[in-house]
């Protein structure tokens, strides 16, 4: 499995563990896109319905990270399997170019950031 | 012996924190028998120069509220830090922003255009916004700079405890002082309020079904609420699942869901997407269009979630600009 090198990958046991604060703890440590990753609904989950919970808080995170002027292309949430490798590298490329495009997030050195500038 | 000096102060506020010290009623009259005020805008005349005039340390304690918009509120709190033993966040403002901190939706820019140029009743052809400095028949006339981003006090200052609420309940200042007085204080960086969740003393909270599941999202603008049943069961957005309780649940008795003014109880970080977690969490469907469809019912996640906490959040603002 190839896949771009700018990527730090956080073991969760399930996406549903994955509390979206945090997303806000990356985008505010420095990360430029998010990708939540898990299982296929409805019925690859270990505990059931996990990937559902998650599945629920993603379209509100996403409108509420927009409202934040974050681009809702660089936070993506994707049903990848543990034996899926081609499918996660093919996102981590697709990611990749997303932000070249877009261009990094730095939210901490934006010129509108948390400073009184 | 002399009696303890104290100051209240207020920043970027509506003043509704200074109006709960008036709430406390005949009860004032025992602070005032206690304490000396040294400073207090709203009710009483006193100038910056007091209170630079004082050692430093001399003021017991300070009482501020509302949040720091403006550099003339830094230099207030920063003298008043340095006057001060002891600095009281006064409400949600001063807290975690307050409602003053929802302007962290947009810059100073943006807000003077809206105010100044584009809202409907503003009639102003030269497009004059306010500046720092202006000379008028020979004089030079100063305004406070306006920022971009609103802080929280302790954003600002060391704060050493808060006084929650939007406004807070006489009875949690009333407790405070009373601390104050008789120096029984808890430790440094204390929310002088319970740490419980409001859900935990909400007189609703036995109508609540083990599994709460929202199929549609009401607003209290456009639905009645049923004066009974938990809010969130009737699928009104309510913030008392990520809220601290000591309110007395004033909006929950006033038919209100839980706006959130007491913020997050201890350990949580950041109450808007604690509670925006929760709430997706129990969307009754297993269906990604549907879910979909119930979430875009939520005409303002940012500003429900984030209504009174937005500068204190992870984030603290939006990001204007790429």
């Amino acid at each position: 499995m190839h896949h771009a090198p700018n990527v730090d990958i956080i073991r969760v046991m399930c996406s549903c563990r994955i509390d979206p604060t945090f997303l806000l703890k990356a985008f505010r440590d420095g990360a430029d896109e998010v990708l939540i990753a898990g299982c296929h609904p409805p019925t690859d989950c270990h505990y059931q319905n996990g990937n559902i919970k998650a599945m629920r808080r993603y379209p509100l995170l996403l409108r509420t990270l927009e409202q934040f002027g974050i681009e809702t292309e660089g936070v993506r949430l994707e049903w990848i399997s543990a034996s899926e490798s081609g499918k996660f590298a093919q996102v981590m490329k697709e990611m990749t170019e997303t932000i070249r495009q877009l261009g990094p997030l730095s939210w901490n050195g934006g010129s509108e950031g948390v400073s009184n500038a | 012996m002399p009696k303890p000096k104290v100051a209240f102060y207020c920043c970027a506020s509506c003043g509704g924190g200074e109006e709960t010290v008036v709430d406390l009623n005949e009860d004032i009259l025992k602070v005032v028998d206690a304490v000396d005020i040294v400073l207090w805008p709203v009710a009483l005349d006193f100038k910056r120069k007091d209170i630079e005039a004082m050692a430093d340390g001399e003021i017991a304690v300070s009482f501020i509220n509302g949040a720091v918009r403006l550099s003339e509120q830094e230099e207030w709190v920063e003298l008043l830090r340095r006057k001060s033993g002891l600095v009281v966040a006064f409400g949600s403002c001063a807290h975690l922003g307050g409602i003053p901190g929802l302007g962290n939706v947009a810059n100073r820019e943006l807000i003077f255009q809206r105010k100044y140029t584009v809202v409907p009743t503003v009639d102003n052809p030269d497009e004059t916004f306010p500046s720092t400095a202006i000379t008028m028949d020979g004089y030079e006339l100063e305004l406070p700079s306006f920022y971009d981003t609103v802080k929280t006090l302790d954003q600002t200052i060391d704060v050493d405890y808060y006084l929650p609420g939007c406004p807070p309940p006489p009875n949690l200042v009333w407790d405070a002082v009373m601390a104050i007085l008789e120096g029984k204080l808890p430790e440094k960086g204390a929310v002088l309020a319970p740490n419980k969740a409001l859900c935990d003393t909400c007189p609703r909270n036995e109508t609540k079904p083990e599994d709460l599941a929202i199929k549609e999202f009401k607003r209290v603008a456009t639905s009645t609420p049923d004066r009974e049943e938990c809010f969130l069961y009737q699928g009104y957005i309510c913030l008392g699942p990520a809220t601290r309780s000591g309110c007395g649940e004033r909006s929950i008795n006033g038919n209100m869901p839980c706006r959130g003014s007491f913020g997050p109880p201890d350990g949580v970080v950041d109450q808007g997407v604690k509670i925006l977690s929760a709430i997706a969490s129990i969307i009754d469907s297993t269906n990604e269009e549907e879910i979909e469809r119930i979430i875009n019912s939520i005409a303002d996640p940012l500003g429900t979630f984030y209504r009174f906490t937005l500068p204190s959040s992870l984030l603290r603002r939006k990001r204007i600009g790429r």
